[in-house]
């Protein structure tokens, strides 16, 4: 079925966005008080984003993405934002800039020595590379430990999201590029697959068919809309 | 429970022991349903896997197992059975006749009727999420009917099973007439005029 993208205007507008990794357990109280807790792999993101009062243009936005949504049949491309890691957007000097590189050092295209000493020929330190990390191994379904390959990707936050393929991951643990994620992978993917860190993506669905209604007070301005998601593991 | 365990491989029985007596459990519930032109490996994780008995590939069908039986037995169980429920296969929804579709897939009885099933557990490591030892069995059965029923925006296939404890020939109702004593004792006349004095004789346990 058809994939409606969440434009990035109406993402603009979200004031929150939440995205949870949800499981369910099954399990017993023993007399003792003891509990057992049985549990598989079952975790889905769950997901709530809140839309501020729209107008104009955003409101028809908003109102025919619930139309094409066609309740829970469609999917809903959602762009996870990423605060808190570093990201790969804008141009390349704003990139470097948000990470501390120093206006001369950009214009050089290298840095120096603290000293400001080069190297014999005239040249200095490689800057960090611009853009999104790719896979440094092949990635296979069931794995929660891969390789990123790239500045943005081995310098990725404990807790950021990323997405392969729209499927939406968060790391677990980072060691210069060797990250664990969770939930495991939930497909595979070849090795030097780029990787999105900057604006990851996720792939879901309404929870409930009526889940996207925009109510419009006088024909002019919609309220706040709270919608909540559930993940699509269709590709 | 040593039973239990022996039935492991040797070389996976201290780690399922240990994982056993663990507060939290990883266990992954599978059904396996040998339909003829392809077998439906089922679980209730939402990522594949493969065990390391069989080396079957389980948990393809994503979404579809959505409602188990319990599964009891003993011996005042007459002729158990399990019935299983399916949801609306995912890639069907996109079919403009599904409806049409999954009538012919019920309709098509050599498709599953006397065919194995077998609803199974698979104990993981919580750690590595990788599963350890051998599937072992909850219930195994044969597939015996299959219903579709279509409550409003959906369908769900109920799949009945009968497990191999089933007592073949055991009288429909639990009551035992002359006739059905003469076909198991052909010389038996001692129910000869049960009927006509108007008792019912209660089948007796066993």
């Amino acid at each position: 079925m058809a994939i409606i993208e969440l434009t990035d205007r109406l993402d603009y507008l979200s004031a929150h966005q939440n995205f949870w990794l949800d499981g369910s357990s099954t399990g017993v109280q023993g007399l003792d008080g003891r509990q057992e807790v049985i549990f598989t792999e079952n975790r889905v993101w769950n997901g709530q984003i809140d839309l501020v009062p729209m107008l104009g243009g955003d409101k028809m936005a908003a109102r025919t993405i619930g139309t094409r949504l066609r309740g829970r049949a469609n999917r809903l491309r959602v762009p996870v934002d990423n605060r808190g890691t570093i990201r790969a957007i804008g141009s390349e000097a704003d990139f470097l800039k948000s990470i501390g590189a120093s206006d001369g050092d950009i214009a050089n295209g290298y840095s120096a020595f603290a000293d400001g000493a080069q190297f014999a020929d005239g040249s200095g330190y490689a800057l960090p590379e611009f853009g999104e990390p790719v896979l440094g191994q092949a990635l296979g379904q069931g794995d929660s430990l891969t390789i990123f390959d790239g500045f943005v990707g081995r310098n990725i936050v404990v807790g950021a999201r990323f997405s392969i393929d729209d499927f939406l991951y968060e790391v677990t643990a980072n060691t210069f590029g060797r990250v664990e994620f969770s939930p495991p992978a939930r497909a595979s993917a070849a090795k030097g697959r780029l990787v999105n860190v900057s604006r990851p993506t996720i792939l879901t669905r309404l929870k409930e068919d009526s889940g996207w209604r925009p109510f419009e007070r006088n024909a002019r301005i919609t309220e706040d809309m709270s919608v909540e998601l559930v993940e699509a593991f269709d590709r | 429970m040593i039973e239990f365990l022996q039935a492991q491989p040797e070389q996976y029985r201290d780690q399922i022991g240990a994982l056993l007596a663990r507060e939290a459990i990883q266990m992954a519930i599978m059904l396996r349903l040998d339909f003829a032109s392809e077998p439906l490996l089922l679980s209730n994780r939402n990522i594949p896997f493969t065990d390391l008995k069989w080396g079957y590939e389980w948990g393809a069908g994503s979404g579809l197992l959505v409602g188990l039986p319990d599964v009891d037995g003993g011996d005042d169980q007459l002729a158990p059975f399990r019935e299983y429920r399916l949801g609306l296969p995912a890639e069907w929804i996109e079919a403009d006749n599904w409806a049409a579709g999954l009538v012919q897939m019920v309709g098509d009885v050599r498709e599953y009727r006397g065919r194995d099933s077998g609803l199974y557990g698979q104990i993981f490591d919580p750690d590595t999420n990788a599963p350890v030892g051998h599937p072992f069995a909850f219930d195994v059965g044969f597939m015996d009917r299959m219903r579709v029923s279509f409550p409003r925006g959906g369908a769900i296939v109920s799949l009945t099973t009968e497990s191999f404890m089933a007592r073949k020939g055991v009288p429909v109702y639990g009551m035992l007439t002359y006739f059905d004593q003469r076909r198991r004792e052909p010389t038996d006349e001692g129910l000869q005029f049960v009927t006509e004095s108007g008792n019912i004789i209660q089948w007796t346990d066993w």
